[in-house]
């Protein structure tokens, strides 16, 4: 386990049209701040797509990217990584200017979300991190 | 034995539980201040087949809900959340070599850590008793599909 709290920003820009690449971002982000790390992920491009209410939990981080029940099990949503990530204490925010250019507003999105916040602000806190990562 | 979809609570030990912190916990006095905790039955359903456990260090001290360990499945990654404020004074290295064991013997050789609180009559004032536990499990059980056996 690390010592020092790291500072760790996550750009994700992954989302619906690649649901493979949906699901390590937020394992990874879940792992960092179980281990104490201060984990903020901004969502941008095709990323905002998943923060938009009814996407992601339609999600399966698979080729296909389709739900569907196998066994009677409740499969694991991309919508559900999310949640863990949450659980563990990672925040979520928005870019004003994706958002804006999608026609959205803060009633679109998932109630996860901690803010809505312009570029700059992601830019800044990018600069100020102890470590950046971009999926 | 107090069990919930399958799931068995021993009755032999206290049980904090809190959903908003993913705590679904066992903890049980050993003497000398000291309670070992770990994962129940329903938590290591939760998770799945563990492939990685990674616990603070030894004389670490930790505040309540905050992570004594970090624990991995294929699908699934989270922190074990302190029941109470205490240093930890033990941790499993059977459980590095295989996590599995938090799968296979949950309340056995499964255990997470050793905890030492300040005060132990405080600590155990938010543990509850095997059906107490069950009784609270039985919403998440239902919500999350968890079977065992």
């Amino acid at each position: 386990m690390l010592e020092k709290e790291l500072k760790i920003v996550i750009l994700m820009t992954s989302g619906p049209k690649t649901p493979w690449r949906c699901a390590t971002p937020f394992y990874i982000a879940t792992l960092m701040a179980s281990q104490e790390a201060d984990v903020e992920i901004f969502f941008n491009m095709d990323g905002t797509n998943l923060i938009k209410k009814g996407v992601a939990e339609k999600i399966c981080p698979s080729l296909e990217g389709n739900c569907f029940s196998a066994n009677g099990k409740k499969p694991k949503t991309v919508y559900d990584f999310m949640k863990d990530a949450k659980l563990a204490g990672v925040k979520f925010y928005s870019c004003k200017q994706a958002v804006d250019s999608m026609g959205l507003t803060e009633e679109d999105l998932i109630p996860e979300i901690d803010g809505i916040v312009p570029a700059s602000e992601f830019a800044i806190r990018a600069m100020l991190a102890d470590k950046l990562i971009t999926f | 034995m107090a069990e919930v979809n399958g799931c068995p609570l021993p009755e032999d030990r206290l049980y904090y539980i809190n959903p908003d912190k993913n705590a679904f916990i066992w903890v049980k006095e050993e003497g000398d201040g000291v309670f070992t905790i770990g994962l129940t039955s329903v938590a290591s359903a939760m998770a799945g087949r563990l492939v990685a456990y990674t616990p603070k260090k030894v004389g670490k001290a930790v505040k309540k809900d905050k992570s004594v360990a970090t624990i991995e499945s294929g699908k699934w990654v989270g922190p074990v959340p302190a029941p109470f404020e205490a240093e930890i004074v033990e941790v499993n290295d059977a459980l590095k070599g295989n996590p599995a064991l938090v799968n296979d013997d949950p309340y056995g050789q499964g255990w997470i850590a050793k905890l030492k609180p300040a005060d132990p009559e405080a600590a155990k004032a938010e543990l509850v008793d095997a059906n107490k536990a069950a009784e609270l499990l039985q919403p998440i059980v239902q919500e999350k599909g968890v079977k065992c056996g």
